[in-house]
């Protein structure tokens, strides 16, 4: 196994168990799975490690995610940063608490610079001290994005990231991509079609597809 | 006439199957709380917001019913103890029906109608909208961050709610006592009588009374919670189901506890 290699599939197969997909995820690169949401292939979860796929292996740097101690996992997943196409902010915390939950759990040092610092670069700070229920969806979604990127994350696993998202705030966002990525963040985008625009931004963009037999 | 046997047979197995995993479920919160690691500072938070809503803003209701409840054993005490003429048996009889049964019996059911709920509708909600997904692809283990906190704080809730209950029962007691004795009654001899009739035992019935409930009640709601699917019409079965585990389970273990200590 290459040692660049932050995420590696080999032979998941979906619920109707099609084609088996295999392809990896190095270190500072980005790959697109042209992820259809209703297709019943949950790419975030087995990718992270909470949900082990129907049919074969997902490693991260190296080892199976079934093979980790669920404490070590729990350690691991705290490494690659999430952006949820649904939800994804607990509703009974306010929105600073929520970008700050994983910075607490994981105990992680050099936080309050790295959350002022996305917040600031995503244009959400200061954090509103208020339920998700009374922010509005387009800083719901900054904020989503202000807590997937300030854990330092190794690796990035982004559920369609940019639906419903005005043009600014995209390109804000593609910035920060290409920011991460120079830094040695790996890229998981799922989508099932991505725009030229977004493809463009994004290269080098790797597109993973199912094995031929 | 054996598929009827089998059913029965798959419905006791499916019963204790559910017992065990509760039971497993707080067995993993006594160990992993004995971690220094499980201690975050957003888990203590939760644990501090679960006390505050189970314990703190309980404690009028479960007055107000402990202050029945005193009422109505020392009228029935009453009634009948003059008629033997055993009036001082009053104390002894209040240890033995509040503190031994009701007191942790009552403080369970007040604890069940209004945490548990609480809890099976919170975590059900939860999960439907994809936020228990969230906090497990983030690394935050929801049974350290949503269940743990739970059944801690529904398990030192119930205690010290229990403890409430007791205190004002007696306290209620003594005071409809002394209306109906017209203040003819010694304090110091009502509850040097209540102390008196305390044994060691009642204490370790207390205590695991209160406690032990308390953690099943919290375990069984999270449990229930955790289970839903996606469907938004799961949540109120969860809190249904996660209520009705629990009252059984209050009488099971309330009925295994007094037949270890009192027989």
């Amino acid at each position: 196994m290459d040692e660049k290699e932050y995420i590696r599939v080999e032979a998941v197969q979906g619920p109707q168990l099609g084609a088996s997909w295999s392809f990896a995820v190095p270190r500072g690169e980005a790959v697109w799975i042209p992820d259809d949401e209703d297709s019943g292939m949950a790419w975030l979860d087995w990718l992270t490690g909470i949900e082990p796929p129907p049919a074969g292996q997902v490693f991260w740097k190296g080892v199976e995610w079934r093979e980790r101690h669920p404490h070590e996992a729990s350690a691991e997943r705290g490494r690659i940063g999430c952006v949820f196409a649904g939800g994804g902010l607990v509703a009974n915390l306010d929105m600073d608490e929520n970008v700050w939950l994983p910075a607490r759990m994981h105990r992680r040092e050099g936080a309050a610079e790295a959350i002022e610092q996305w917040a600031r670069f995503f244009g959400c700070w200061p954090l509103p001290p208020e339920r998700a229920s009374a922010v509005r969806e387009r800083d719901r979604r900054r904020i989503l994005w202000t807590r997937a990127f300030s854990g330092n994350p190794e690796a990035l696993v982004l559920e369609r990231p940019l639906r419903e998202v005005p043009a600014e705030d995209r390109a804000l966002f593609l910035k920060a991509v290409r920011q991460v990525r120079a830094e040695g963040c790996a890229v998981v985008w799922l989508e099932k079609d991505l725009d030229a625009e977004t493809q463009a931004a994004l290269e080098p963009l790797a597109r993973a597809a199912p094995d031929k037999d | 006439m054996m598929s009827m046997v089998g059913q029965i047979g798959a419905g006791v197995l499916a019963r204790l199957g559910r017992a065990a995993r509760t039971a497993a479920m707080v067995w993993a919160v006594v160990v992993q709380s004995l971690r220094p690691t499980t201690w975050t500072a957003p888990m203590r938070n939760v644990l501090a917001r679960q006390i505050l809503f189970t314990g703190m803003e309980a404690t009028g209701f479960v007055s107000l019913i402990a202050v029945i409840v005193g009422v109505l054993v020392v009228v029935q005490a009453e009634y009948w103890l003059t008629r033997l003429g055993q009036t001082a048996l009053i104390g002894p009889i209040l240890t033995a029906v509040v503190l031994r049964e009701l007191g942790p019996l009552l403080t369970n059911f007040v604890v069940i109608a209004r945490s548990g709920t609480a809890i099976s509708t919170e975590l059900a909600n939860m999960k439907v909208h994809g936020e228990v997904r969230a906090l497990d692809a983030m690394g935050i283990d929801p049974f350290v961050y949503l269940v743990i906190p739970r059944v801690l704080g529904v398990a030192a809730s119930t205690f010290c709610l229990t403890i409430i209950f007791l205190g004002v029962t007696f306290i209620g007691g003594f005071l409809c006592m002394w209306v109906i004795e017209l203040g003819d009654i010694d304090m110091g001899l009502f509850f040097s009588n209540i102390i008196g009739a305390v044994t060691v035992t009642d204490v370790f019935s207390l205590l695991a009374k209160s406690i032990l409930p308390g953690m099943l009640t919290g375990a069984i709601c999270c449990d229930e919670a955790l289970g839903v699917g996606t469907a938004v019409t799961e949540v109120p079965i969860a809190a249904t189901r996660g209520v009705m585990r629990s009252v059984g389970a209050l009488f099971v273990m309330s009925l295994l506890i007094s037949l270890i200590a009192y027989l």
